[in-house]
Order: C-alpha cells, then structure tokens, then sequence
C-alpha cells in the first residue's frame, strides 16, 4: 500500500514541482548562452542586463527552494486535514503508511530541488570552471579527514548521513506544525504558522545552546593538531548532534502520527 | 444473521456539545436503512465515526463484529456530502485510484456507468460541474462490493432529475447482502427505497422501525410520522 | 407501466396490487416468465428487498411460481387468474355500490344508470 501512496502522491505533484525547478535550469542555460553573446555590446547595457538577470536568478533560486517546500507542506495539510482527507483516511492504510508516503516524497523532491539548485550553478558558471568546482568536493573531504585522523571515506558517510538525517528533522518538524495546527479547529492555518515560528526560535537557540555546550569537550590541544583528540571531540559533538536529530526527528514524526490517528477530527 | 454494525453505549463530546449519547443499534445485512434527523442531530457524527474521521469518547463501534481497524475501512464504501477528490484527478486517475486501494471494486462496471453519463476518462475533475462531480463520486462508491455503504446526504441540493439518478444508481448496484446507510433530512424522496428507518435526534435514537410497520401502524408517511415526531 | 406509489402504505402491498393487475390485464399472459427481482425493482424504483416480498406474496396466492434455474412465471391457470380478476372486480363493485348508496339512489336507478353510461362508453 506504501507503493500505492507513493504513486499518488507523485502524480499530485510532480508537474508544479518539475516546472518550477526546470524554469530555474532553463534560466540559468539562458544566463549561460546569454553571457556569451551579450558580453560584446556596450557595457552600460551588459551591466544592466547582468543586474536584472541576478536579480531574477536570485529570486527564482531562492524561490524554488522555498516553494518547493511551501508546496509539499501544504500538500500534506490538504490532504490529511481538508476534505481531500475523507479521501485518504478512508483508504484502508494505516497513519504510518500515510505519513511515511508524504515523507517519502517529500525528500525525493527536495534532493531534486537542491540537486537543480547545483545543476543550475554548474550552468551558470560554464564547462570551464566546471573542473575548479567539482575538485572542491575531495580537497574538503581530505584535508578534513587528515584534521580529524579519519579515512576519508569514514567523512564522506558522516557528513552525508548527517545531511540526510538533517533534512528528516527539518521535514518532519513541518509536519509538526501542521499536526499541532490541526487540533485547532477553527484556527488551523494560523495556528500551524505559529508553531512554526516558535519551533523555528526554539530549535535556534537550542542549536547554539547544544554548540556552545559542545566547547566544554573541547580539548585546547585540538588547536595543537593532536590527532586523537580532534576525532574524540568531534566523534562526540557529532554523535551527540546527530542523536538529538534523530530523537527530534522522532518526536515530531510520534506526534504527526498522533493527530492522524486517535486525534483525527475532520471537520 | 451477523450484524453488520454494532453500536454499544456509543457517545461522543465535543467539548461541552454531546454530538452522540449513548446510541446502541444495530444494522443487518441485506437492508437498506435510512438515518433521519434534522441537521445537527448526530447523523454525520456517526457516520464518521464509522469511518473512523473520528474517535467515539467512550462505547463500542463492531463492523461485522470487528473492532474499527485498517480492515474495517476495506470493508465500508463512503460517500460523504463533500467532494473528496483532487481537483487535479482525471476521470481515469481516480479510477485508477480506487482500483489500486479497493480489491473490491468493479472497475467496468464504473466505466460502464460513465459512458452513459458521457463522462470522459481525459476530463479533469476541475472542469467538471458540481452535478457532475456528484455523479462520478457516487459511480465510484458504488461500483465497490462492500460490506456496507455509508451514503451521506446524497441527494441534498440535486435536481429532481438528478435525484433520480441517483437513486436508481443506488438500487441497481448495491452489493447483494450488502447494508446501505442513508442519512439525509430529505425523507419523502427517499422513504419508498428504505426497508427500516432510524430516527435520531440531538445525539440520540428516538424511533428505530422497519418502514412498513411504522405505516402500518400510523396509516401514514414516514415524511409524515417524522414530521410529528420531530415537531419543533 | 406507470407505477404511482404513494407512502402512507408500505409498498410491497401496493407492489402486490399492481403486479396483480398486470396478470389480470393480461399484460402478463398465461404462463409468461417474468423479469428478474432486480429488473423489476429498477423499474419501479424500489427497493429489491420490497420487490422480493411483493412476489414471494404473489407466490403464496398461486399466481406467481418459482421454478427453481429458470426464475419466475405467471401461473398457468387461467381458473386461478378468473377467480383474483372476480375477487378484485368485485372489491372495486363493492366499493363503487357503498358510494352510489350514498347518493340515495335506489339498486334499480343504479343500475339504469349503468346500462345507459354503458351504451354511451361504446362510442
């Protein structure tokens, strides 16, 4: 039944979300061509153009990114608390099939989403400085597995397990706001945007609380280039990091499944 | 006979409203019964409660004898008094949709239904006018062999011609041995289908009756008998 | 067929009534089989269950029997269907004679009355 959710709810938004992200691609190979031919004219003229085409690039950047977001967020809240609901919690799947369906989705087309973001600098910067930009990845990911006396390959897996588990956190903390938003019948919309303020200064300030707790472990001889124990530190804040994700990433998908099950008050 | 729903000191509050106090009833197979009430009396509360949109406060909901589950939803067709598909469905996509979620559905037949109607499987729900809207959501629910059918108000605010559309769709296509139950405050266009009426009133059951004892016994309508027994 | 229903008597006698008078009609002949439960049902816009009752009815009077794969036949008795036409005719007469009292007029003038409306309904 998962597959099934799945399909659906792909079908439901893939074309907004490829239009949006393939708008952001054309842009920039539009940019890319346009620096070519426009670069001979007269130079009050390029820099306007240059001007005006940041301008555009910039919100149509920023823009998928965060429409991207605004539109799966409010994917789920039509369709496990609008009408569109008597629908879904008819269908004889359970609330966790549900949640996981949307979740799911929701990070295949944010990978999508930055994935283009990438794709459109790349074009943008041209073939040329192609080489300079992918070389990037393996000098970070050496001189900070040399730092922290790690293989590299031991990074390259932290950091992508850590990126991933980020991005669960951050989606599932949307879900969140919607859930707590849902058991305020005539306040949803609002209430959900509420939430989502304070969760956003609450996880703010317990990020800098958990980095400036994090200095206690911090040997002053990492400074010294100690091996050990640059890895010993970072193996904790990491792992400490990375639990209180997971532990949040939990809570917020507990009481997401919380509201749609036993909770569940359909107008 | 096993009782298709169980109902057992079923109440439900929403906050200070009891919307349901303690209903006990019980629906067998192979009938068609109607839930009559004026509005705000409890008639969606249970339907909903049901289909589990929401959770009773206490007492005890049996469909077939077992407790509301995943499995329970397999077994109920719901059409609510709202439209539940995605304005963004073609005809062929909720097809397809209620295909791939209902083992039990009668996807020619449904298909059938819709040629008739001149319905295309290209046209997009958010073209469709409300009538037509209503139309292909009921085809759907009833294209189901279900256990039971739960039909909210299907015929508030339609066209006479429409009504009968619908009603004939309704009988032509039940489940046999399935239950259908119909709540609606639009008795007289609907009695001469029912075999037993419900009356329910602010969250509890007045009168539960098969509909030719209620007129043998009153010599009346059941439109008629409600209208006394609901005098305001 | 048109089948005017009201609601203030429950429907399967009423049903019973109409379908009976299609046999004595003969819109039903001897012996003819007669459309499923559902087709009939549909037809009338009832609901099968009350149609089911209508004909089990019809059963218990001999006018309607059931072979068991081939469904359901109009009897072939026509003593049978003579005898339900008399009955009906004469619960219609009956009815017709207590209102025609009514009016004070005498069984002679009644029936005067009646060859000559008779002669006139020829025409």
């Amino acid at each position: 039944m998962l597959g099934k959710l799945l399909k659906y709810d792909w079908k439901y938004s893939w074309r907004l979300l490829a239009l949006l992200n393939g708008a952001l691609l054309i842009f920039s190979l539009l940019g890319q061509l346009g620096s070519r031919v426009l670069w001979h004219g007269s130079e009050m003229i390029s820099s306007m153009l240059a001007a005006l085409y940041v301008f555009i690039y910039v919100l149509l950047f920023s823009g998928s990114l965060i429409a991207t977001q605004i539109i799966l967020v409010v994917r789920y809240y039509k369709n496990f608390y609008t009408d569109e609901g008597y629908l879904l919690h008819t269908l004889p799947v359970t609330t966790g099939e549900k949640i996981w369906a949307k979740f799911i989705n929701h990070t295949l087309w944010t990978i999508i989403n930055i994935a283009c973001l990438m794709f459109s600098v790349l074009c943008l910067l041209g073939p040329a400085e192609w080489g300079n930009f992918f070389n990037l990845f393996p000098k970070f990911f050496s001189s900070l597995s040399s730092a922290l006396n790690l293989p590299a390959a031991v990074v390259v897996i932290a950091a992508l397990a850590a990126v991933l588990l980020s991005l669960a956190f951050m989606i599932y903390s949307l879900y969140f706001c919607i859930s707590v938003g849902s058991l305020f019948p005539s306040h949803r919309v609002i209430a959900s945007i509420v939430t989502y303020v304070v969760l956003y200064c609450v996880i703010q300030f317990g990020a800098f609380a958990y980095l400036i707790s994090s200095t206690l472990f911090i040997d002053r001889r990492m400074y010294g280039a100690h091996p050990a124990s640059a890895s010993g530190t970072f193996g904790i804040v990491y792992t400490g990091g990375m639990l209180l994700l997971l532990a949040g990433s939990a809570l917020f998908y507990g009481f997401s499944y919380y509201a749609a099950d036993k909770k569940l008050n359909l107008d | 006979m096993k009782e298709l729903v169980t109902c057992k000191n079923l109440t439900k509050q929403y906050g200070s409203k009891l919307a349901l106090n303690n209903i006990n009833l019980s629906l067998e197979p192979g009938k068609i019964i109607g839930l009559l009430g004026p509005n705000g009396s409890g008639k969606t509360t249970l339907i909903k409660i049901l289909n589990q949109l929401t959770f009773p406060t206490s007492g005890e909901v049996l469909i077939a004898g077992n407790p509301l589950s995943v499995t329970t939803k397999s077994l109920i067709s719901y059409l609510p008094d709202r439209m539940y598909l995605g304005n963004w469905m073609h005809v062929s996509d909720a097809l397809d949709f209620f295909s791939d979620f209902y083992t039990d559905f009668d996807r020619s037949r449904a298909q059938d239904m819709l040629s008739k109607l001149n319905i295309r499987l290209s046209d997009t729900i958010r073209a469709m006018s409300k009538g037509t809207k209503e139309k292909l959501q009921l085809i759907l629910v009833m294209s189901r062999r279900a256990a039971l059918y739960c039909l909210d108000e299907p015929i508030a605010g339609v066209d006479p011609a429409a009504r009968d559309y619908i009603l004939s769709t309704i009988l032509n296509n039940y489940a046999p041995d399935a239950a259908i139950l119909i709540s609606t405050h639009l008795i007289s266009d609907i009695e001469n289908i029912l075999d037993e009426v419900i009356f329910i009133r602010d969250g509890a059951i007045v009168l539960q009756s098969s509909v030719d004892d209620l007129r043998i016994q009153n010599g009346k309508s059941v439109d008629h008998v409600f209208r006394e027994v609901f005098k305001c | 067929m048109a089948w005017n229903l009201t609601s203030d008597r429950p429907i399967y006698i009423q049903l019973v009534e109409k379908l009976q008078l299609d046999i004595i009609t003969g819109s039903y002949r001897l012996g003819e089989k007669l459309p499923s439960v559902r087709d009939l049902a549909s037809e009338a816009a009832v609901n099968p269950n009350t149609m089911q009752k209508a004909l089990t009815e019809l059963e218990r009077s001999g006018l309607v029997y059931t072979q068991r794969t081939a469904g359901r036949f109009v009897t072939d008795d026509p003593a049978l269907i003579r005898s339900i036409r008399r009955d009906l005719a004469a619960s219609h007469i009956r009815d017709f004679i207590r209102t025609m009292r009514q009016f004070d007029m005498s069984d002679d003038e009644i029936l005067h009355l009646i060859e000559e409306i008779m002669k006139e309904e020829i025409e």
